[in-house]
């Protein structure tokens, strides 16, 4: 599914005065091919001497993705990367001595030809002190191990002292909600992307809306599932500026690899710029576009086709609407849509990228709409991301329903709703 | 082996074409006076060809056909899970669609669990356990044969969900309520629930059976601590078996009461909570990972001291923290649950138990170490099969205390390093200790060696292949990905060794054809004459199954071996000498059992497969409509009569007991054993059931 | 594992070698005939079996038992009540079949003895005075489930009402094998197919009985009693 569109880019590649040239360019195929391989050749050399065997534990040596747990940015990923990297090293050290020990005895206690076959080595039945030993040093270990972690669960446990924001999974996309005014009403819903301020640690409050999901950004703390009828306290916090990425982790399904979503940690002053643009997109979208415009049209067919599941009028209520079975028959609230950098479940850009995953940019410095893959999702979603329309899972298929010209005038409603992102 | 070859072998065996055969023309005609039995039907007589399969209560031949239906599943489950790793050999992999990647890694670990190295471990379990105790078969052979068949339905019946709409989509633990009827409305799921609950009542018979095997049926001198290792392990799991099954049993049906009579257990609106399941499900489920790994403990424990030609170091320390790991591991289970939202205490506490689990596990290895070290270590076939299981379980044992840091979990699980975990536990234990024991009973079970060329092939090409597979899963978890994803994209950085890990799925696929060539290819020249038999002791083991022919005649001994010692018959073979250093007196193959007494045995029955051939009945039934499974029903409870009814065909029922008392269920012996060996031979009390013939 | 005691574990080496009757067409385990090593504990095969099995539908119930308690007061996310089970109890009635289900016990103790001393006459009284208490508490949970549902406690009205039925019901289908097992033992000693020299067989199937009797006071206690 979707393999003719490039979906993803990578947040570390800084934008060159060369990709933008680049990007100008249609994306070949060829150019595509070439992309695959800087990815490999950057893996590649680091990471072919480890030991397949113990690969896994050299756990420095490989770090290249952007879901990487091993390149931590917040406080709560650096202490919990601290244990991995403790016990890993630990158990290399443990591994290399039990590698070493078979070693010895393949290569110093192998019968010789020459050995007389009745001829037997020392009988030992055992040695106690042995054993004891044995017993003693794994346990002394495993009790640093102990006394060493137990405090950084009941750290990672704590509420946090920042702004508090409401997680929803639901099959197959994640929803956030802030009451920034902690008067019990949401003022600001979206989806894929989570806002967060740098320097302040966001508690989340993660529910679920349907089945079990699992919220992770690798690079700012460990897993939480999200679990119906259940709320989990979880906390984030980001030291610097940038996109950061996750997923769903937790078998959810028929689209479960497509549950994706990202944290953008923007700092103090470019947060609250992003807190009045929801606002005012808000307000905006209540107003209706002028008459007679192609938005008008597509406004219309809005009303018809869309209003049962996405909301736009930046009012909160649950996305489960009241739903008694709890199904994924809702969709995202699509108020602020221009403001979100993805759409689908964070599988696609909403803006325009280059090769080497930059946003492309107008000669007046604005942000290039995705159109082609944006008007493709609306005519046709389960063509791009795998779902139950049927079964009230996933995005119903508009091909046969929606005209070329309808789908025109629904784009052209769409980008009225929302100023674009703020970027870090 | 190679030292062994210049040893006299039995003399009746290499062109026999099974013992079975031979044994039929000795056995009483057993209609000859049956009339006096009542009965539904006769039962059946030793036949030959396919009935002497079906129908058979002995526990060998059961013990042979659930290893050959254990290989059968693992071909299905790994030609699975091959197309998952073709799925993911490149970024936004199209080889197959979305729900049918889904369906792919559900049965993948369903069958490798449940249907691949449960019934490994229950093959050598039933053909080993009354060989290495003395004993003729288990307490009860037909309820091994239902066993059996159960199993074999249960296997059958889940599967069949593939060409009945979709196999299971639920992840192997089927976490609610993804399973439930509103996110998984296919039949995928029943077939999911009633399958495992079916293969559940087959390993409870198994269980309860072995149970009462080793605890009641074990022969005059051999006290639980002069019990081989194996068998040692095989009871710990028993007992696991028959304390943990009760529990997916009970979740199994609150799921199907869920999916087929609309019950409220795991719907959210209606106030379920789905840790339910979960709790449920791990109460069982890791109990269920010793049930896995234990016996192929017991295996190794068993070829290391005879491949280092040492007894094992610290035979009760290995026993005991066996038993340990099997006790601990009933307070661990929530550490599957670190993410799932459990307070910090618990997390804590769990976190804890977890880690201390580690230390019986580790003083095993280091005991296996101290049992080769020093020692003249022969590297055939199966001793590189379980020197491999010491060094790749340990790689899999240790990544597990990295999990067992709660909050090191909270970014692990659920990544491929999870994945890589299991598999160098499940792969690098389980299967390279069931492979060791293949290769080590191999000739006590069929009376030939496999073929040792292509054996070590089988293992290069395992051994590089697994590595090559689940090494690189380490460093991709790492990177984030995330298991049980039909696709990745391409700038997440996971091509690589993504690509890596599916050249070395090819490397394990071939090393399994290499497996199944040398099965045939050795079977069939053995058949032609081609290949050399092997004798009775052909790896100068310690163990009693060693001291009878090979292939195992149908009656297992001629006379009631009493022991006096661990290693009982190795003490036949060496004796210590003036300065105290061991001497061999003996040669296996000319002290062993001759195999020729002609005792008899319990008759084959119907009713075994016939019962369990209910079962699926009653399965289709809750599905589809419930009146198939009313006949189901009356299948299974005209069979219950049927069996209850069944006549004993033995004409000698109730005579030809020697009345001998002798009583031996102290557990002391003889203290000092070590002088008494020829007791095996003189302490016959079995001549009295010879003459009933 | 405490062992009443009987004439078990030795019994089953030595018995045959007297029982030349060739009335018994039944083994009484299969390897009766051929088995000349005594058990290596004082248990039989048999009895060692239904306590292993015992010991694994303990777990059974504890699973079942679990649920129920976990379950019994949930109601709906929308806020709504929903009836529960513990709603219509009506301890009296229940009580009263609790009782005659315990005092079953005392009846197969009786039975049990009874071959024991070779009073076969007595002892199928016995069987037979038990399987009717079991079937009178049988009718009393047919009576109780019907009732609930008139009053609108259908299986799948409630969480708490699936997890009662599951429970009760999973008990009551116990009991009724038990009735099955104790039927079929008295058409057994009817037929002189079970003599004195097989009581330990009219002791396994009370073993089971007891099990069941003592399922039912922990769930009478914690489902029925504590509110």
């Amino acid at each position: 599914m979707g393999a003719r569109f490039v979906r993803r880019w990578r947040p570390e590649a800084e934008p060159t005065g060369e990709a933008v040239a680049r990007a100008a360019r249609e994306r070949s195929e060829q150019e595509r091919e070439t992309m695959r391989s800087a990815v490999r050749r950057r893996a590649d050399p680091r990471c072919f001497m480890a030991v397949p065997a113990l690969g896994g534990l050299l756990l420095a040596g490989c770090a290249t993705g952007r879901l990487d747990a091993t390149d931590p940015i917040g406080p709560e990923a650096r202490e919990i990367d601290g244990l991995m990297r403790l016990s890993g090293w630990m158990a290399v050290g443990v591994g290399i001595f039990v590698a070493a020990a078979v070693a010895t005895i393949i290569v110093k206690f192998r019968a010789k030809p020459a050995d007389d076959p009745d001829d037997l080595p020392p009988q030992i039945h055992g040695n106690r002190k042995a054993e004891l030993t044995w017993t003693l040093i794994p346990t002394a270990m495993l009790v640093f191990l102990t006394i060493y972690t137990l405090p950084t669960v009941f750290e990672l446990a704590r509420e946090g002292t920042g702004p508090t924001i409401k997680v929803e999974g639901q099959q197959w996309w994640w929803q956030f909600s802030y009451d920034l005014d902690e008067d019990g009403h949401y003022e600001i819903v979206t989806a894929n992307d989570l806002v967060i301020p740098t320097g302040k640690e966001v508690n989340l409050e993660i529910h679920s809306n349907d089945v079990i999901h699992s919220f992770w950004i690798p690079q700012l703390n460990g897993k939480k599932d999200a679990v119906p009828g259940r709320i989990h306290d979880w906390r984030i916090s980001s030291d610097e500026p940038g996109i950061f990425y996750g997923e769903c982790v937790e078998f959810c399904g028929l689209s479960h690899a497509n549950m994706q979503m990202r944290t953008i940690a923007l700092t103090p002053a470019d947060f609250e710029d992003w807190r009045q643009e929801q606002l005012d997109g808000t307000e905006a979208a209540q107003a209706a576009p002028a008459a007679e415009s192609a938005a008008a049209a597509g406004a219309a067919l809005f009303e018809t086709h869309c209003i049962s599941c996405h909301v736009v009028d930046g009012a909160y209520e649950s996305a489960a609407g009241g739903n008694a079975n709890l199904l994924a028959g809702i969709a995202p609230n699509l108020t602020n849509l221009m403001s979100r950098t993805a759409f689908a479940g964070a599988l696609y850009e909403t803006y325009q990228t280059g090769p080497d995953g930059e946003y492309l940019r107008n000669p007046d410095g604005s942000l290039r709409l995705n159109v082609a893959e944006l008007r493709e999702w609306v005519r046709n979603a389960p063509d791009m991301k795998p779902a139950r329309a049927d079964n009230q899972q996933g995005m119903l298929d508009f091909s046969e329903v929606l005209t070329d010209q309808d789908l025109d005038n629904l784009m052209a409603y769409l980008q009225t709703l929302g100023s674009p992102p703020v970027l870090p | 082996m190679a030292i062994i070859t210049d040893q006299p072998e039995s003399p009746d065996l290499p062109d026999s074409s099974g013992p079975g055969i031979e044994l039929e023309v000795a056995e009483p005609d057993p209609h000859g006076d049956g009339s006096t039995r009542t009965g539904v039907f006769a039962r059946p007589t030793h036949a030959t060809g396919w009935r002497e399969w079906l129908f058979t209560v002995d526990h060998k031949k059961i013990g042979i056909m659930y290893g050959a239906l254990a290989l059968f599943w693992f071909l299905i489950g790994g030609l699975e899970i091959g197309l998952v790793r073709l799925q993911l050999w490149a970024p936004d992999g199209e080889v197959i669609s979305a729900d049918f990647y889904n369906q792919l890694f559900t049965m993948h670990g369903v069958t490798m669990v449940f249907l691949v190295i449960m019934p490994l471990a229950n093959a050598f379990a039933n053909y080993l356990v009354p060989l290495q105790i003395g004993a003729r078969d288990v307490a009860f052979p037909r309820m091994n044969a239902l066993g059996l068949w159960v199993f074999f339905f249960g296997g059958l019946f889940l599967n069949l969900s593939w060409f009945l709409g979709g196999g299971a989509d639920g992840g192997w633990f089927a976490y609610a309520p993804n399973t439930g009827m509103s996110f998984s409305p296919g039949h995928g799921m029943d077939f999911y629930a009633l399958g495992l609950q079916i293969a559940g009542i087959a390993s409870l018979l198994g269980a309860i059976n072995l149970l009462v095997t080793i605890i009641n049926m074990r022969c005059p001198g051999m006290s639980l601590l002069r019990m081989p290792v194996f068998t040692w392990m095989i009871l710990v799991v028993q007992f696991l078996l028959v304390f943990a099954l009760p529990v997916i049993t009970v979740a199994l049906i609150l799921l199907t009461f869920d999916r087929t009579f609309d019950a409220n257990f795991f719907d959210v609106a209606a106030g379920a909570d789905p840790l339910l399941w979960q709790h449920l499900f791990w109460i069982f489920g890791h109990p269920e990972v010793y049930i896995l790994i234990l016996p192929a403990f017991g295996v190794v424990s068993e070829t290391l001291p005879v491949f280092s030609r040492k007894p094992l170091f610290g035979y009760p320390i290995v026993v005991l923290s066996g038993a340990a790991i099997g006790f601990m591991g009933w307070g661990v289970w929530a550490h599957h649950m670190f993410t799932s939202g459990m307070g910090p205490v618990s997390v804590a506490a769990f976190s804890a138990t977890t880690m201390f689990i580690a230390v019986p596990t580790g003083v095993k290895i280091l005991n296996w170490i101290a049992t080769m070290w020093a020692g003249k270590v022969r590297f055939t076939v199966p001793m590189m099969f379980s020197v491999s299981l010491v060094a790749m379980f340990t790689i899999g044992g240790l990544s597990g205390v990295m999990h067992a840091i709660a909050p090191a979990d909270t970014q692990q699980t659920d990544t491929y390093f999870i994945v890589a975990h299991f598999h160098y536990v499940l792969v690098g234990g389980a299967l390279m200790g069931m492979f060791a024991g293949m290769y080590y009973w191999w000739p006590k079970a069929f009376g030939y060696h496999l073929n040792d060329r292509l054996g070590r092939w089988h293992f290069w090409l395992m051994l590089l292949g697994f590595n090559v597979t689940f090494g690189p899963m380490h460093i991709v978890g790492l990177q984030g990905m995330a298991r049980r994803h039909s696709v990745y994209g391409e700038f997440d950085g996971f091509e690589f060794w993504n690509k890596i890990a599916t050249i070395g799925y090819f490397f394990m696929l071939t090393a399994m054809v290499i497996l199944a060539v040398n099965i045939f290819r050795t079977w069939g020249r053995y058949r032609r004459g081609l290949e050399p038999g092997a004798g009775a002791d052909p790896w100068d083991g310690r163990t009693l199954e060693w001291a009878i022919p090979s292939p195992t005649p149908e009656h297992n001994f001629d006379y009631v071996p009493v022991v006096s010692d661990v290693d009982d018959f190795w003490h036949k073979k060496y004796q210590p000498d003036e300065t105290g250093k061991l001497r061999r007196i003996a040669y296996g193959n000319d002290i062993a059992q001759l195999g020729d007494q002609h005792p008899h045995l319990p008759s084959p029955s119907y009713w075994p497969i016939v019962l369990a051939a209910g079962m699926p009945l009653i399965g289709f039934g809750l599905i589809y409509n419930l009146w198939i499974a009313g006949i189901g029903l009356l299948l299974l409870v005209g069979s219950m009569f049927g069996w209850t009814l069944e006549p004993a065909t033995d004409p000698d029922a109730g005579h030809g007991h020697d009345g001998n008392g002798d009583h031996h269920d102290d557990h002391g012996g003889d203290p000092d054993g070590h002088d008494d060996h020829n007791g095996v031979l003189a302490a016959s009390t079995a001549n009295g059931e010879a003459a009933g013939d | 594992m405490t062992d009443t005691p009987t004439t078990a574990g030795t019994a089953a080496a030595v018995e045959p070698a007297e029982g030349d009757d060739p009335q018994i067409a039944y083994p009484r385990t299969e390897w009766d005939d051929y088995e000349i090593v005594p058990p290596t504990t004082s248990l039989s095969n048999e009895k060692l079996t239904m306590w292993t099995f015992l010991g694994s539908d303990c777990l059974l119930f504890g699973a079942l038992i679990s649920t129920y308690l976990l379950l019994r007061n949930r109601q709906p996310l929308s806020g709504e009540e929903s009836l529960r089970a513990a709603d219509l109890f009506d301890i009296p009635f229940t009580s009263v079949s609790s009782f005659v289900l315990l005092m079953s016990s005392l009846t197969m103790v009786l039975a049990v003895s009874a071959i024991a001393r070779g009073e076969m006459e007595r002892c199928k009284l016995w069987l037979l005075t038990t399987a009717a208490q079991g079937a009178v508490f049988i009718a009393g949970q047919v009576y109780e489930f019907t009732s609930f549902y008139r009053e609108g406690l259908g299986f799948t009205v409630s969480i708490s009402s699936s997890a009662f039925y599951t429970l009760t019901g999973f008990h009551g289908v116990h009991v009724s094998l038990g009735i099955i097992m104790l039927v079929t033992l008295w058409a057994m000693v009817n037929r002189g197919i079970i003599g004195p020299e097989r009581a330990e067989t009219v002791e396994i199937i009370g073993l089971y009985w007891h099990f069941v009797d003592i399922v039912w006071i922990v769930i009478f206690a914690v489902v029925y009693l504590i509110p």
